[in-house]
């Protein structure tokens, strides 16, 4: 638990970075990093899908993002993951077989191949894009740029809310473990531990309401009626036009040249 | 009157009394302490000042307006009232909702429909005035208690109202981070403004406010000047507010006796 409260203060850490991508308007890098997005889900030559993941790895480093982290939080998970979904392409897909394995005699086919290699290459590379733009951006200014973009405003107080809340819990839960661990004298048998995992968790629960009621009140006292209201302090750089501008042009070739 | 209060009286549950026939008259620029031990309502009648419960008995009104939630259901009465009052919450994590240092200050002008040059130039002026400018981009959740309770002090004053409430305001607060925060309190930045402190410190008492009340099972157990009130060590006493406790005498030998605690 304290472990993932730590890796999730170290993406803050991140984000205060002096690298490319944290130095851009958070509205143009969500947009062009959206853009990118949808590009690769446009592109379907293999090559193209995975320059894709190489213009990750590149902002990566440009942007100062440990390759690390970015391989454990996305390449790998997402290789587990789409690979299990890709992996029956690779011999249910008709056409000419490239190898067969050994025991089982199934034959491993070109156009399998190729379907497996693009679904697992646009999800690494979409996966990856994304979770740049969450590790250069601190979340709150994601939700700011995502309102800029209209997403309406109660999804956008209720993710900064979550955002803003959900650390308190992970602390306290941590804190709870904590102290449990503390007292306990021996090792505890399975059901013991579900027992005290579902009696934190409603502890958790309990708080979570009795805090969401206090938040509301002084929300209310600070003047609140219900209307969620944001003040926008961003100022755009031409090299913010010119990463939008980028990601845009990459749209247009991919779908203008069928890349 | 900022505020009068009638036989006010307020229950959780119908069992449950917080407040009992409490009568108090604050007049402008009063500083008054709220003084009681743990349940002694201190905290309901906080909440009864800032309109965020109301009264299950008795009458009260805040600047001649009556304090009902017919009366807060109008907009305009709405307005002006959360306009006049700041509360400062006991626990900060619940009064720092927003994403950012910047974005709290921000958000009571906000609601308030201030103009955005006049917005960014206040909470300009509130993060240097309360010391925190270098913590203007941090979130809430990567603040220490002390940084806490001043950006919550910085986000409630920075609407400039009359009347200011603080529960318990030096609760959980280091003792660096507890003077700069009585030092606040008591600089020119509230000067003029009718303060109201709930706190079971009677030191904070005593720097911050000339009258204090104490509560007792949810009535008014003692109303006068704040010097006088804190020297009746009986009063203290009877009002859990003061307990004995050992000293060593000049002779060597421990001495058990109570009073307000300054050494």
């Amino acid at each position: 638990m304290a472990r993932r409260l730590a890796y999730a203060l170290q993406a803050e850490d991140i984000a205060a970075e002096p690298g490319y991508l944290q130095r851009a308007d958070p509205r143009f890098k969500t947009a062009a990093m959206l853009v990118l997005i949808i590009t690769v889900a446009w592109a379907h030559q293999l090559a193209s899908v995975w320059s894709f993941v190489l213009l990750g790895a590149l902002l990566a480093v440009a942007s100062r993002v440990p390759l690390r982290r970015m391989a454990l939080q996305a390449v790998l998970p997402v290789l587990a993951f789409t690979g299990l979904i890709a992996a029956p392409a690779l011999f249910l897909v008709p056409g000419p077989a490239l190898v067969t394995l050994p025991l089982a005699g199934w034959a491993v086919t070109e156009p399998g191949l190729h379907s497996a290699l693009l679904l697992v290459g646009r999800a690494e590379a979409s996966a990856g894009l994304a979770l740049l733009l969450v590790l250069t951006t601190p979340w709150p200014q994601v939700i700011r740029a995502l309102g800029a973009l209209g997403v309406p405003a109660p999804i956008t107080a209720m993710l900064t809310m979550t955002q803003r809340y959900i650390f308190s819990f992970l602390q306290s839960a941590a804190d709870m473990q904590e102290a449990h661990h503390s007292r306990i004298m021996a090792p505890m048998t399975g059901a013991a531990r579900r027992g005290m995992i579902a009696s934190a968790a409603g502890v958790l629960f309990t708080r979570s309401l009795d805090m969401g009621q206090n938040v509301h009140e002084a929300m209310i006292a600070r003047g609140y009626r219900g209307q969620s209201l944001s003040l926008d302090t961003w100022r755009s750089r031409p090299a913010d036009w010119l990463l939008l501008g980028f990601a845009v042009a990459l749209l247009a070739a991919v779908i203008g040249f069928h890349l | 009157m900022i505020y009068d209060l009638e036989d006010v009286s307020f229950a959780y549950e119908a069992d449950q009394r917080a407040l009992a026939g409490v009568t108090l008259k604050v007049a402008p620029g009063e500083r008054i302490a709220l003084l009681g031990a743990n349940g002694s309502g201190k905290s309901t009648l906080m909440r009864l000042l800032d309109a965020l419960s109301f009264p299950t008995a008795g009458r009260m009104s805040a600047a001649g307006q009556a304090l009902s939630e017919q009366a807060l259901a109008d907009e305009a009465v709405n307005h002006a009232f959360r306009r006049r009052v700041g509360f400062v919450f006991q626990n900060p994590d619940v009064q720092l909702f927003n994403a950012t240092v910047f974005d709290e200050l921000a958000f009571g002008p906000l609601q308030l429909g201030w103009a955005r040059p006049r917005i960014i130039a206040a909470v300009d002026q509130a993060l240097e005035t309360f010391g925190i400018a270098d913590l203007r981009s941090r979130p809430p959740h990567r603040l220490s208690g002390g940084e806490k309770k001043r950006v919550a002090l910085a986000a409630t004053l920075i609407t400039e109202p009359e009347v200011l409430l603080l529960d318990e305001p030096t609760n959980a607060l280091d003792p660096e981070s507890r003077t700069i925060l009585v030092d606040l309190l008591c600089s020119a930045r509230t000067d003029g403004k009718t303060i109201i402190v709930a706190t079971h410190d009677l030191e904070v008492a005593e720097a911050v406010t000339r009258r204090t009340v104490i509560l007792a099972k949810g009535r008014v157990a003692a109303d006068g000047e704040t010097r006088a009130v804190l020297h009746d060590l009986d009063l203290l006493r009877r009002t859990h507010l003061l307990r004995s406790h050992w000293h060593v005498g000049s002779d060597g030998r421990p001495v058990a006796h109570a009073h307000p605690h300054r050494h």
